[in-house]
């Protein structure tokens, strides 16, 4: 009885995180667009996959897969990948910040959450821009 | 086992508690750790797509990911993190999904891609790293 009960209150339970119920505000914005960001790096990384495979299979099959770093489609996802990559870095940072209690008050939750959203584009522009200057790998 | 977890109180201040440790707890320590790990990999992968971006032709673009040390990176960002992202998806799929076997299928799907794909990128980086 108890068992069927819980069964019931599990199908009743309200959806997370309550879009619903809450006014939206940039740390819950933040919150989604982290989620956002993993899902779209779990998808850029079946196309990496998909590339480096191209990649390892020799000159005939790259024309096959080199779109995917290529052209104008090819420096959006590159551009889009790393992006969502630093976005989720800084989201990861911010959260383990905010599990020792760091910056958790009304000012410093808003200033962290801003930070790391313009960090996220700043790294992108200056991890592209060094590539050019210096030759990483 | 339990977790000591950090939190500030409005009425103690800073302080910390033993929380029930469920499987939840195994996810959020997996994610913790493999989070740390994935922090200097990330960065050396995002330089590495961005030289492969400005280098895209096969011969440009081999010899930079054949390199020791991208190979190793490469490898360790394409474990570790599909790891990460799947332990990710499990939490998206308990928190949205919640008809049971939606649910079993969701996980079924996410362990499916997420091997296919750990695997994949794996196998290409090591038959690219092979000696020719």
């Amino acid at each position: 009885m108890i068992e069927a009960e819980r069964e019931g209150l599990a199908e009743r339970r309200p959806l997370s995180p309550h879009l619903t119920v809450y006014r939206m505000m940039l740390t819950m914005a933040m919150s989604m667009a982290h989620r956002i960001t993993g899902v779209a790096l779990y998808l850029g990384a079946a196309l990496l996959a998909l590339y480096f495979a191209g990649l390892a299979a020799g000159p005939g099959a790259y024309p096959a897969v080199s779109w995917i770093v290529d052209g104008v489609t090819g420096k959006i996802i590159l551009v889009g990948f790393v992006w969502a990559l630093y976005h989720h870095l800084l989201g990861g940072v911010r959260h383990a910040l905010w599990d020792r209690g760091i910056l958790m008050g009304p000012v410093g939750r808003e200033a962290l959450t801003q930070a790391t959203l313009a960090g996220g584009v700043i790294l992108t522009a200056l991890t592209f821009y060094l590539v050019t200057l210096v030759r990483l790998f | 086992m339990t977790s000591p977890t950090p939190f500030i109180s409005g009425r103690t201040g800073r302080g910390e508690a033993f929380v029930s440790d469920r499987s939840g707890s195994t996810h959020d320590r997996f994610m913790r750790l493999s989070s740390w790990i994935l922090l200097p990999l990330s960065v050396a992968v995002a330089s590495l797509l961005a030289s492969v971006a400005a280098n895209p032709s096969y011969a440009e673009a081999r010899a930079i990911v054949e390199r020791p040390p991208a190979v190793v990176a490469l490898i360790a960002f394409g474990l570790v993190g599909m790891a990460h992202a799947y332990v990710g998806a499990e939490s998206i799929i308990i928190d949205y999904v919640h008809d049971a076997q939606k649910k079993a299928l969701a996980f079924a799907a996410n362990k499916i891609a997420a091997i296919l794909i750990a695997g994949l990128w794996t196998l290409a980086i090591g038959l690219i790293a092979a000696p020719r």
